[in-house]
């Protein structure tokens, strides 16, 4: 998902205004942040789904976890609400074909239900994604607009 | 699931829609959350922005590739 890491985020903290939507907004793009190595790569590997992106400990339901109690200190609801916008990431991450490390630490494995394409290209003009993620955006303006 | 290569600008070409959409939503999107945030959009956006310079410098080079090699097949004037 490309803009459905951000529009869910504000979706979720304008239902449930409880959540700080700074801190859902923060776990919900950090997972992000292992995408360096896909960018700074000269050549694509044969199959994109072993990119690094979306491989590593930040892509698990287990670093956000693990990062919940430290962030204890800044107070429940910033630590709950940075955990909750992670699973987010993940969650709908793991709808494409390359799933993700759902059960990491027990399990490398990649688990989703391959509903859709991974591959940038074919993301960004597949009307099916396109019509989830249009959705998404209009459900957050409605909510901005009317709230 | 084979890596998908694209000619960035015959793929633009005949995705214009999407791309004017997705650039839409984006913008729209990022004035919500500047709205909303103020002036934590920095938290948000802050350790991303050495990756919008990495991907707007890719995007430079893989255009200016896409035009070299159109100048020399002589598909631009």
């Amino acid at each position: 998902m490309i803009l459905a890491h951000l529009t869910l985020p504000l979706i979720i903290g304008g239902v449930f205004p409880q959540f700080n939507l700074v801190a859902l907004l923060i776990g919900a793009n950090i997972s992000s942040l292992d995408a360096l190595p896909t960018l700074l790569r000269t050549k694509p590997p044969k199959v994109h789904t072993e990119e690094t992106h979306a491989a590593t400990i930040l892509h698990t339901l287990f670093f956000f976890v693990i990062a919940f109690f430290p962030l204890l200190i800044l107070g429940f609801p910033i630590a709950l609400s940075f955990m909750v916008g992670g699973f987010s990431h993940i969650f709908i991450d793991a709808l494409d074909e390359k799933g993700r490390m759902l059960c990491y630490p027990f399990s490398r494995k990649f688990y989703g239900p391959d509903l859709l394409t991974y591959d940038f290209w074919t993301y960004t003009t597949d009307k099916k994604i396109f019509t989830l993620e249009a959705s998404l955006f209009l459900v957050t303006c409605a909510l901005w607009l009317f709230k | 699931m084979m890596t998908v290569r694209v000619d960035l600008r015959k793929w633009g070409k005949s995705n214009l829609h999407y791309i004017i959409a997705w650039i839409v939503m984006g913008l729209v999107v990022f004035v919500i959350i500047v709205k909303t945030l103020g002036w934590y959009t920095l938290a948000l956006i802050g350790p991303f922005l050495p990756y919008l310079i990495l991907i707007l410098a890719r995007l430079r080079r893989e255009l200016k590739k896409g035009l070299q090699k159109g100048l020399q097949k002589g598909l631009i004037k």
